[in-house]
């Protein structure tokens, strides 16, 4: 059970507190309400560049990881489809230098020229790093697309093309950071070591000045229901033949996500996963195989991946893999083998209680979605799925008709 | 008004004290270390075992053993061992390091008692059927395939050997041939001169009562079990040496970024100089506004990332620079690099940075302290290389006393440019 209070400053800010005194420690985590999903599709991986470019300075402070290492602070951020998310983890008994910087950006940012001619190669880099200058780094740059026409989760938050990174300019860092960063598109985090009453006063100095700005309100364009199935084929200079496997699934927020979640899970998450036991351990075709799901606001996917022994075509894979999966559409999974994906989940669950940083962006991140409390019920949710759900569930994402198939072939 | 621009009053980070474990030793002699924090109703247990023989002409028994124990024992297969564990919502993982084996469990309290007999069946029982070495066998070769076009693996092989050598365990690159040599009654004895109650080490950590210490006895501690080995482990090979220092470079035609690896072996955590080397290196390469980071990232843009590290094995200590950067700016890259390593070698840090990384390394100390595992993790890094506590006073001394002078001085030392193995994976 994780504590919490909520406020909401006058200028829409909204913030949650919660104490917990294991260690000296105290975290700020802010959460913007923007992702990739927000990008104009001329201008892909610019929520991300604009990240990096949170770190070039604010109005009043030139620097922004000097002072906080000086006082013993750590942070970092992460960009996803849906959202951006910066944090600190600092000694509480320096906290007030956390509210200084992280208001500060909030406020207003320096915006040097120099900053985003560096981070542009930067992110550039990242770009080489992770998905080009890596085997099979690409294939999600080639899935997304073959999934979604006319959504934004088309493109891939580090973006569709290089060269929307490098062609970026002033302008639209600019305008781009009065659109979204503002309290009203924001949800402050304060945790950790800390005296409530404190945190409030501290978030009304430092944050309740701030201009409320403008709530951003998107309307993205919906993706259609795919009445067919898709399949690419990719060439490459790669070692061995990869099969991906994707289904249109729900959003988040739908309640049938929890038990697409278990679904997967049971399918290809671990060594005593069906896929893995039946399609590398019993009868080996692949040498690994997984399957998730990503995990976003709007519509997602469901996937499945997986690397072939050499000889072994990429059609008998998949054949295999769809068999396993018609299987979950036509017979009803186990009570134990349910009981054993809910256990797992529950461990998962208490092990992230005792980490105070995902703690914080667990919190905001269900507030984000409407209601930070629902945290304390999401055990809750897993466990009162039964294996009828898991059937239904199956029957509408394993579909002829919604099936994406990438071949990723070894040259 | 408001002053936003006058950084807030703060305070010097104290020093952190470490949660110490209860030891005990069970009837079998096993040690057995307690960290009890009584958090969440989780508890971490880990048996740690020395890597006993390591033989060249044999590399990958080891880690086989290892890694295939839980592949089938007596009366278990191998699906059932996981499908078991599984089903108590427990994770269990074997890691094999550079000099201990160790297998690790995370499981929910309440269920300790239905999972510690198959952790004992895997550690006692282990028959490793010929299907399992096969498909792990295969899995390998081609997870070596994959790797082989990844720079930064490469780079990491390349520069282990360089440093250690290859007929040292630290520096041997494992093969594709080596995987298809296994032969069962090897793997099987490895197995058996590796995992006995008398080179166990057990530690629990999370919440745990002393009922829960009394079903490890039950389980783990009761009698000696395992086949001790006749012969004497020979942990210090006498043939383990340090190659030469020197520049290689392997080309990948069509890669867009090189993989660099530059350093050399280094003192080990004992020696009174380790300390005072972390501190230095976090000042080139070991955080986010560190030297190497300022100047190849933030100021020229190529790369993503670069850092540096000070480590320590039982039997070797060694110092990293490691980076992949744009490919046509490698060679600037090195430049680059030498010239941050030179200039701590020539010039003081000044008082201002050197404040910095100090309050930095306490703030990072404590903040890397979560919970119980956290304590158990600081406990494993003196305890299996033979120090204690006092090694963590040792670098508080050294964070509060470090001086700029002190700091150039030991660069000087053991940072000459000469003496590094720089290694090239890309384009040069």
């Amino acid at each position: 059970m994780i504590q919490f209070q909520k406020r909401i400053l006058s200028n829409g800010l909204r913030l949650l507190i919660h104490e917990d005194h294991t260690l000296p420690v105290a975290v700020l985590n802010v959460l913007y309400d923007v992702g990739s999903r927000d990008e104009d599709p001329e201008r892909t991986g610019f929520a991300h560049l604009f990240e990096h470019l949170m770190f070039g300075g604010s109005i009043n402070i030139p620097s922004y990881d000097e002072p906080l290492q000086r006082v013993g602070g750590e942070n970092n951020a992460f960009t996803s489809n849906d959202l951006t998310n910066y944090y600190i983890q600092i000694p509480s008994i320096n906290l007030e230098t956390a509210f200084w910087l992280e208001s500060d950006r909030m406020l207003d940012l320096a915006f040097s020229e120099k900053s985003l001619e560096v981070q542009r190669n930067v992110v550039v880099e990242e770009f080489k790093q992770r998905y080009l200058n890596q085997p099979y780094g690409d294939a999600w740059l080639h899935l997304r697309p073959l999934v979604y026409k006319v959504h934004p989760y088309r493109w891939a938050t580090i973006g569709k093309d290089i060269s929307h990174i490098e062609n970026v300019k002033m302008e639209n860092v600019v305008d781009f950071f009065h659109k979204h960063y503002n309290p009203l598109n924001a949800i402050l985090v304060v945790s950790g070591d800390i005296d409530p009453e404190n945190v409030l006063e501290l978030s009304e100095k430092w944050f309740g000045s701030i201009p409320s700005g403008r709530k951003y309100h998107r309307s993205l364009p919906i993706e259609p229901v795919q009445a067919e199935s898709r399949k690419e084929i990719l060439e490459a200079d790669v070692p061995l033949d990869a099969l991906y496997m994707a289904f249109p699934m729900m959003g988040k927020e739908d309640p049938d996500f929890y038990t697409a979640d278990l679904l997967s899970d049971l399918l290809g998450k671990g060594n005593s996963s069906r896929l893995y036991q039946n399609l590398v351990k019993t009868n080996p075709l692949f040498t690994e195989i997984h399957s998730f799901l990503s995990s976003d606001r709007d519509p997602g996917m469901f996937v499945l991946e997986g690397k072939l022994i050499e000889g072994i075509k990429p059609e008998t894979g998949e054949k295999a893999i769809w068999e396993e999966l018609q299987k979950l559409v036509a017979e009803r999974v186990e009570e134990k083998e349910l009981t054993k994906v809910k256990n797992k989940l529950e461990s998962t669950l208490v092990y992230g209680e005792m980490n105070l940083l995902d703690k914080s962006i667990n919190l905001a991140y269900f507030e984000l979605l409407g209601d930070a409390g629902k945290i304390n019920s999401e055990l809750d949710e897993y466990l009162k799925i039964g294996t009828d759900d898991i059937q239904k569930v199956a029957k509408n994402l394993f579909r002829t008709e919604k099936k994406n198939v990438l071949y990723y072939i070894a040259k | 008004m408001l002053d936003r621009i006058t950084p807030p009053d703060f305070k010097l980070i104290g020093r952190t004290n470490l949660f110490r474990p209860e030891s005990y030793t069970l009837s079998n002699s096993i040690p057995l270390f307690v960290f009890n924090l009584n958090q969440a109703e989780l508890i971490k247990l880990e048996w740690v075992f020395k890597i006993q023989d390591w033989d060249p002409t044999y590399p990958l028994d080891t880690i086989s053993a290892a890694k295939l124990m839980d592949d089938g024992t007596r009366t278990r297969t191998s699906a059932s061992i996981i499908e078991e564990i599984d089903f108590y919502g427990s994770y269990f993982q074997i890691h094999v390091q550079a000099d201990t084996i160790s297998l690790e469990l995370f499981s929910l309290r309440k269920y300790l008692s239905q999972t510690l007999p198959i952790i004992r069946d895997v550690l006692t029982e282990a028959n490793f059927p010929e299907s399992e070495i096969e498909v792990f066998a295969l899995n390998n070769v081609q997870r070596l395939q994959v790797e082989s076009q990844k720079v930064q693996k490469l780079g990491s092989k390349l520069y282990y050997a360089s440093l250690f050598g290859n007929s040292h365990r630290y520096g041997y690159a494992e093969t594709i041939k080596d995987y298809k040599a296994l032969e069962r009654n090897r793997i099987l004895e490895t197995y058996q001169e590796t995992f006995y109650s008398g080179n166990c080490t057990l530690i629990a950590s999370g919440k745990i009562s002393q009922e829960d210490i009394k079903t490890l006895e039950d389980v783990f501690g009761k009698e000696a079990w395992g086949i001790k080995p006749n012969k004497r482990p020979s942990l210090s090979k006498p043939g383990m040496e340090y190659p030469k220092p020197g520049y290689r470079f392997q080309e990948m035609q069509a890669a867009s970024q090189s993989a660099i690896k530059i350093g050399k072996t280094l003192v080990l955590k004992s020696h009174p100089d380790f300390p005072y080397l972390q501190i230095l290196n976090t000042v080139l390469g070991g955080y986010f506004g560190s030297r190497l980071m300022s100047n190849i990232r933030e100021d020229k843009g190529y790369t993503y990332g670069i850092g540096s590290s000070v480590q320590s094995l039982q039997e070797a200590g060694f110092f990293t620079i490691s980076t992949e950067v744009k490919a046509e700016s490698t060679q600037d890259t090195l430049k680059e690099i030498q010239k941050e390593v030179m200039l701590l070698q020539t010039e003081l840090i000044s008082d201002q940075e050197l404040g910095l990384v100090k309050n930095f390394i306490r703030g990072s100390f404590l903040g890397s302290l979560e919970n119980a595992f956290s304590y158990a993790d600081k406990f494993k890094g003196v305890y299996f290389h033979g120090l204690d506590y006092g090694y963590y006073d040792r670098l508080f001394e050294a964070i509060d006393g470090a001086s700029p002078k002190m700091l150039r001085e030991l660069a000087g030392k053991y940072w000459d440019w000469n003496s590094f193995h720089t290694i090239i994976v890309g384009k040069e």
